[in-house]
């Protein structure tokens, strides 16, 4: 009986879920991590994206990999999620940039130089949805094809996308390097 | 790969520095499991051809050809477009594919389905 069987019967589907979730939470945990920066958020964020897929399994009928389904649903709960933390939080520009390597620095979940804080201070500049662009082509390396479909975007979008967020980040480093 | 990803991947290579609390992978899945509910009350029930979405995709259609008519009034006007100007541009088209088309559980529902 195929994985998608066995999720789409409801004897079996919180088996065959638990297979998904053991196969492909790493996975998403570390999609979710680059956008939220945090272990506590991103761990908030994968529980209720992982809620949300099992929530939406009845209607599952397997045409989309599950991998680019739940991908899509990670991207998208972490954007959700850096709206609302954003909407709570002031921005003073520099001073956020201050604000995150110190943070960095003393988060025991983190563990980069210098040059990897000045990374993360440049990849925090960035509006959200360019955010999402950078981390899955520049860390997992994502065609755009597969982007367009995650993101709901043109691919020549994307494309333009990924080369400003580079410019700005080429930009950050060189300026604070 | 252009020079400026050559340069970033040459400077900061492509892993990342983020930890995860020790055992953490190991225990998700059990607690995970412990949060689900039972799907049979979560059945969610997506009409084949919700009105909504109709609407949502016609209005966000709409706002492309407005954006996309400005953009190109604008570019007839000034013979040269400045990055920022093509970035708000960009932004812009985002902006409103996400939040004009469709809500997220849409989405995963139209996803799941097709």
């Amino acid at each position: 009986m195929s994985l998608l069987s066995r999720l789409q019967d409801p004897k079996t589907s919180r088996a065959a879920f638990a297979e998904v979730v053991s196969q492909y939470s790493e996975q998403l945990y570390w999609q979710i991590r680059r956008m939220v920066t945090w272990h506590d958020d991103a761990d908030d964020v994968l529980q209720n994206v992982l809620i949300k897929a099992w929530t939406h399994l009845p209607d599952f009928r397997g045409q989309a990999q599950i991998g680019t389904w739940l991908y899509t649903i990670a991207m998208r709960e972490s954007l959700d999620y850096l709206r609302s933390r954003a909407a709570r939080e002031s921005h003073t520009g520099e001073g956020d940039a201050q604000e995150l390597a110190s943070r960095l620095t003393a988060d025991r979940y983190f563990d980069g130089d210098k040059a990897q804080i000045l990374l993360q201070e440049a990849i925090a500049t960035l509006p959200d949805v360019q955010r999402a662009v950078f981390t899955m082509r520049y860390y997992d390396e994502l065609k755009y094809k597969d982007m367009s479909t995650i993101l709901g975007t043109s691919e020549g979008a994307l494309k333009a996308s990924y080369h400003i967020a580079m410019n700005k980040i080429t930009e950050y480093v060189r300026r604070h390097d | 790969m252009d020079k400026q990803e050559q340069y970033l991947k040459a400077r900061f290579g492509r892993k990342d520095a983020f930890r995860v609390p020790d055992g953490y992978f190991d225990s998700l899945a059990s607690h995970i499991a412990d949060r689900l509910p039972e799907q049979t009350q979560q059945m969610t029930v997506v009409p084949r051809h919700n009105p909504r979405r109709w609407i949502a995709a016609a209005a966000a259609v709409a706002c492309l050809i407005a954006l996309s008519t400005v953009a190109w009034l604008g570019h007839a006007e000034q013979d040269s477009q400045t990055a920022t100007a093509q970035e708000t541009s960009i932004g812009a088209e985002e902006q409103l594919i996400d939040y004009a088309v469709l809500d997220n559980n849409d989405i995963y529902a139209y996803m799941a389905e097709y």
